[in-house]
Parts: structure tokens; C-alpha cells; sequence
């Protein structure tokens, strides 16, 4: 109920909705956080109180970090979280409910097939990888093609390699309109992350910096601008390619 | 493991299980013969630690509830539970119209000093100086209202603080929500109006390093919606206006 109204002040209809449940257990509830001062009423209207609206957004804080790792417990438990940066780590309750995808044998160097409907339904596409994938060159050229916005942060090494093994793909790729290449001179530490405007898709490096094929995903809409706010991390450490 | 048992005091029975558990759940493991938290075991702390910060600032004292918090930006309000050490210092009622001399010899030895006053308070004038002459940064705030005051009645003490070196001023805005902060590298100060915008002569005052981080923050934010007093020019155009002011220069003297 108190992340109910931390959204706003709500009626005792709203509340019986937005919860799913019938008046009198939930007026026993309300009595309880009249008394602990966390709620006050306004008219027919129910909200936090000062007291509440300090209280309740670090219990909610603390309610997203445990959710998000009670997901995936061993996920999380076997990456190094260290390699995202402090003020998203800090914040990664926003990914909200994940899962982890993991390509069958014979698809073992693509995205799973789980992801390629949704991202060839995105109107932008931006990824920040550190790791060279098979489909580079093709499968951004097509998305471009198709209209699809399309920026990419590729740390050096990645880009040298692609320059050297698909030139002509590469130019035609940055001579396009909906497209933008950034090289990262700094080490990224992520292997790779895609966010577009429908999902956001993280591959980590294990503590014992191993990476093995995967993608953990979330479709969730503070996990997009969580995913946003990275790409914008790196890309501000980088400096976009408009000439080879 | 001798660590945890001194710190918490506690005995290996009762402390084991609780920490089979952290280490079960990957919060904790351990290395070396010592025990430290994961990276999971971090994030779950800091939230955890900012929930309790809030708890106690709000279990110590109601001054944070019963006081308005609108002057206090959103980024500093989450933050809050830096404040938590903060305690109460209330007025004496038999002093409230004296100068605080527990406030002056508080802060007499800062080596830098940020005032932001809503109110009027002739009586730090030469603290101002003292420290200004000391080499210390001095960075006030006045409102407008209490600027006009002090200049009308102390212009050529304002006038020779503004051309110390280190000394800089500032005017905003009245209706500020936010009576007084005071922050040095030896404690802060701030007081508060209540929700109907009256003013007790209470403040919380702290000297913890995370509260003088907040209190300098606060100072930031509110130095960044003035504007600064650079000249004599300033102080010339701020003494016409007072003259002619709504005031009579009368009617203010017999306010005395």
C-alpha cells in the first residue's frame, strides 16, 4: 500500500483496486500506518505523510535491490557487478524483473531468437559492446536499412578488427542517415549491453572474468532509461567515427 | 571472525548462524580468514544502511517532521539521513532576543565559513570581519530583506567585509524556505520554518563529516539562485533602493 501511494494520493476505492483486495482488511492496514504517522488523510483522499514520503522510497530502494538479485540469485552472485558504473550499480533495483536468455547449441554466437523479434520491432537501437559478435557488420547494416536508428560504442580493439575485416561494410554503415559509431578509447568493462525503446539486454563478465554466451533481459520501463543512461556513459567517453 | 565477535559483542553460538546465512545467501564470504561483503552483499547494505539512517533521523527528533522541507531540494531530501547525528539545541526563552553567544564561540575558530540567514543577526558582523581578516573563506547569503536591513544600519561594516579578500556576499530572493544554515569545517547549523512559516529560535546542529557534506550542498545549491554583491557600485545601488524604500527612514528608526 505505501508503494501504492507513493505514486500519489489515492481514495479507499483506488487503493481496494490497485491492490485486489475488500475494505475490511485493508482499513485494519490503514489504521496501523495512521498510527506509525506514515499516512494522512485529505478529504476522501489517502497519502503519505512527511514522514511516509521520506521512509517509503528508501524501503523501496532496499525491496528492488533484494527482488532483483532474488531473481537470478546466482546470476548476479557469479558476475562482477563492479564492471557497471557506480551511480547505475547503485541503482540496478531498476532492471526490475530480468531474465536470462541463453542461446541453444546452434545458435551459439547470436542472439537468442527470443530478442530478434523485439529488436527488429525497436525504432532505435543502441548498443555498447566490448566483444566482437559474428553478426556485426549484417545485422546493423539490416536494422539500419530498415529505418531503425541505430548508434554503437565499440570499444577500440573491436573497431580496429571490423575496420580490417569489413571495411566496405563499416563505410556504408556510417555513410547511412539513421546511423551513428563511436570508438571508446577506455576499457569497457560490460561485454555488451543493447537498449532500445522496447528492451534492454546486459552480458556481464564473471568474477573470474569469464563470459560465456547469454543475455539477461528486461522490458521494463525504468530498466530502459537505466539502459539509456549507460549507453549515454560510454558514448560520452567516446568520439564518434564519420570517416574511416 | 575475533573482529565481529569484539565489535558486536557477541559470542561464536549466537553469531555462526547469522553469518551462515549471509554467507548461504552470497551477501558475505569469506577470504583469507576474514569475512567481507560481496558485491551483491554492498548493494544490499548501502540501501539497507539508507533506510536505517532515515528511521533513526525521524525515531531521534520530530524537528525534521513538524518543520518545512520545501526549501531543501529533492537530491539533498533523499539524502537526508546524512543529517541523522543532528541533534535539537533550543532556545533559551529568556534569551531569544540576545546574541548567540553559544553560536559565535562555536564557530569563532572556523577556517572556512558559509552563512545563509533569513533573518537579521547584527551580532556575527565581526565574526565575518574576524575570520575575513584570519584568511579564512567567508561566503554569506542574505536575503534581500535582512541585506537591506544590516546595510541600513551597518554600511560601512558591510562595505569593509565585502573588500576582504576571501569574503564574498550574495543576496536572493525573500521568501526563501529556509531560516538559517551555517556550515565550517567544525560543525553546521541549519533551522527551519514551520509548516505555517513561523520561526522558533531551534536549530539541529551536527558535527559529522556526512552532515557538513549535506549542509555544504545545501549552501551550493541555494549560492547558485543568488546573485553576488562584487562591487561598491552594488552596495551604492542597494543603499538607494533602501532609501527610498517603502519604509521612511523614520518609521524604521523608531522600530529600534
Amino acid at each position: 500500500m505505501l508503494l501504492l501511494l507513493k505514486d500519489g494520493p489515492k481514495t479507499i476505492e483506488e487503493i481496494k483496486t490497485g491492490l485486489e483486495v475488500s475494505s475490511s482488511p485493508i482499513m485494519a492496514q490503514i489504521r496501523i500506518l495512521f498510527k506509525d504517522g506514515l499516512l494522512v488523510q485529505n478529504g476522501d483522499n489517502y497519502e503519505l505523510s512527511v514522514k511516509g514520503k521520506l521512509i517509503v522510497p528508501k524501503m523501496e530502494l532496499l525491496l528492488s535491490t533484494f527482488q532483483i538479485f532474488n531473481e537470478n540469485h546466482d546470476y548476479w552472485a557469479r558476475q562482477n557487478l563492479r564492471t557497471l558504473p557506480p551511480h547505475l550499480l547503485d541503482r540496478i533495483g531498476e532492471l526490475g524483473s530480468c531474465k536470462e536468455l541463453v542461446p541453444d547449441r546452434t545458435h551459439i554466437f547470436d542472439y537468442p531468437p527470443e530478442i530478434m523479434d523485439p529488436l527488429y520491432r525497436s525504432g532505435t537501437v543502441m548498443e555498447v559492446s566490448s566483444f566482437f559478435r559474428p553478426g556485426y557488420p549484417g545485422l546493423y547494416l539490416d536494422l539500419a536499412k530498415r529505418g531503425i536508428e541505430v548508434s554503437l560504442v565499440l570499444e577500440k580493439p573491436i573497431y580496429e578488427k571490423l575496420i580490417s575485416d569489413y571495411r566496405k561494410e563499416v563505410e556504408e554503415f556510417i555513410n547511412m542517415e539513421n546511423t551513428r559509431l563511436f570508438v571508446c578509447d577506455h576499457k569497457i568493462e560490460l561485454a555488451s549491453s543493447i537498449v532500445t525503446d522496447r528492451f534492454i539486454s546486459l552480458s556481464m563478465i564473471s568474477k573470474e572474468g569469464r563470459y560465456y554466451n547469454h543475455e539477461m533481459v528486461s522490458f521494463e520501463k525504468t530498466a530502459l532509461s537505466w539502459g539509456q543512461e549507460l549507453f549515454n556513459y560510454y558514448r560520452d567517453m567516446s568520439e564518434q567515427v564519420t570517416l574511416i | 571472525m575475533e573482529e565481529i565477535k569484539t565489535f558486536l559483542d557477541v559470542s561464536p553460538t549466537a553469531i555462526l548462524p547469522q553469518i551462515k546465512r549471509l554467507t548461504d545467501s552470497d551477501l558475505v564470504i569469506q577470504k583469507n580468514g576474514s569475512y567481507e561483503l560481496t558485491d551483491m552483499g554492498g548493494q544490499v547494505f548501502k540501501k539497507a544502511q539508507s533506510l536505517v539512517n532515515v528511521l533513526t533521523l525521524l525515531e531521534r527528533d520530530n524537528y525534521w517532521i513538524e518543520h518545512d522541507l520545501s526549501g531543501i531540494p529533492q537530491y539533498l531530501l533523499d539524502r537526508i539521513g546524512d543529517l541523522k547525528d543532528c541533534k535539537l539545541v533550543k532556545a533559551d526563552p529568556s534569551q531569544i532576543f540576545e546574541p548567540s553567544m553559544e553560536l559565535l564561540n562555536f564557530f569563532s575558530s572556523s577556517r572556512y565559513l558559509m552563512v545563509f540567514s533569513s533573518f537579521y543577526r547584527p551580532e556575527f558582523l565581526p565574526l565575518y570581519s574576524k575570520l575575513g581578516r584570519l584568511e579564512s573563506d567567508v561566503t554569506l547569503i542574505f536575503t534581500e530583506s535582512v541585506l537591506e536591513k544590516t546595510l541600513h544600519n551597518y554600511e560601512r561594516k558591510i562595505r569593509k567585509i565585502t573588500k576582504l579578500q576571501n569574503t564574498e556576499l550574495f543576496i536572493c530572493n525573500d521568501g526563501v524556505k529556509l531560516a538559517e544554515l551555517i556550515v565550517s569545517d567544525l560543525g553546521m547549523i541549519i533551522s527551519l520554518f514551520d509548516s505555517n512559516g513561523r520561526f522558533y529560535h531551534d536549530y539541529m546542529s551536527c558535527s559529522e563529516p556526512e552532515a557538513i557534506n549535506w549542509a555544504r550542498e545545501l549552501f551550493e545549491f541555494y549560492k547558485s539562485r543568488s546573485w553576488q554583491i562584487e562591487s561598491e557600485k552594488c552596495i551604492d545601488d542597494l543603499v538607494c533602493t533602501t532609501e527610498n524604500g517603502a519604509f521612511s527612514e523614520s518609521l524604521l528608526l523608531s522600530l529600534h
